[in-house]
């Protein structure tokens, strides 16, 4: 008993002098600073890139085709359903002139051309890469 | 009452108003996710406290406990006497001084009881402790308190009857 006396004794005392405590305010721009902030964050992801197929779909284009791959797969086998077969023997008879039979091309100009085609998808990164980087300021 | 907690817990201003403000913009953020279990206040605390104790871990402040002695009514009301002794706003400064002086997980438990009228249940929510942790926690922090106010007034009382 005389423990719980004492307890309630210091309960009252706390709560007391604790409550004389003044609250303390923030500075006078707090307000201003958050909303600042917040508006910040909110202009930032205005501008965020959402992926033009998103992963649902990309979850349900591989679905369909996983789908069809079996269908094909196992219902080629089945009587309903026979794929008619399409005759490609008429493509060898067509004859077509060779007009580059002339021309012959140095192993030079086959690297160069190789690399210029390196280069164009190099700078296709780079040029991603800075533009993405420019809209984020 | 977001901004005192984290005064109350940091105890430097620039700290807790930027704490204050990574609360609301967290909240802002994360709005969705309150789903309406607690009540908002104590949701907005909770991120406060978070907040708080991710910074205090950075600067690693650790306290050494003095030994807490039983605390009687003779005790508690002596101290009351002197500190009805004290001009309001003189023991409004010593209390918070003394406040601050105590270890954060006990300054917070006891501002969130007391001042900011927090439930233990909201605590609970608010902290993460159990109950039984919280009681006791805010058991030896009342105590605490009172063993740190008496030490800074004694003095306070020699220089009163000095003075006379």
């Amino acid at each position: 008993m005389g423990e719980n006396k004492d307890i309630k004794e210091l309960d009252a005392f706390t709560k007391k002098y604790i409550n004389e405590i003044e609250a303390e305010t923030p500075s006078i721009d707090f307000t201003a600073n958050i909303m600042d902030a917040i508006l910040k964050e909110e202009q930032s992801s205005i501008y965020k890139a959402a992926p033009l197929i998103s992963k649902r779909v990309w979850f349900v284009l591989a679905g369909i085709l996983a789908v069809s791959i079996l269908f094909v797969s196992k219902g080629a086998s089945s009587s309903w359903l026979q794929i008619p077969e399409i005759k490609m023997d008429y493509l060898s008879n067509i004859q077509l002139p060779n007009l580059f039979e002339n021309i012959t091309v140095s192993n030079l100009m086959l690297s160069a051309c190789f690399f210029f085609t390196v280069m164009v998808f190099v700078q296709i990164y780079v040029l991603k890469n800075y533009f993405t980087k420019r809209l984020k300021m | 009452m977001v901004f005192s907690l984290a005064l109350k817990m940091v105890k430097s201003r620039e700290e807790a108003e930027e704490i204050s403000q990574d609360t609301f913009i967290k909240a802002y953020k994360n709005l969705s996710k309150f789903k309406g279990e607690s009540k908002f206040s104590t949701w907005l605390y909770k991120i406060t406290y978070r907040t708080c104790l991710d910074v205090l871990k950075k600067t690693k402040e650790r306290y050494v406990l003095d030994v807490i002695d039983e605390v009687t009514i003779n005790r508690i009301k002596s101290t009351d006497t002197i500190l009805e002794g004290i001009e309001q706003k003189e023991r409004a400064e010593v209390i918070n001084n003394c406040l601050l002086s105590m270890p954060e997980e006990e300054r917070s438990i006891l501002w969130m009881f007391y001042f900011e009228e927090l439930s233990l249940k909201e605590i609970v929510n608010v902290t993460d402790f159990s109950e039984a942790n919280v009681k006791v926690k805010l058991h030896r922090a009342r105590k605490m308190l009172l063993s740190i106010v008496e030490k800074n007034v004694e003095p306070e009382l020699i220089k009163h009857y000095g003075r006379k």
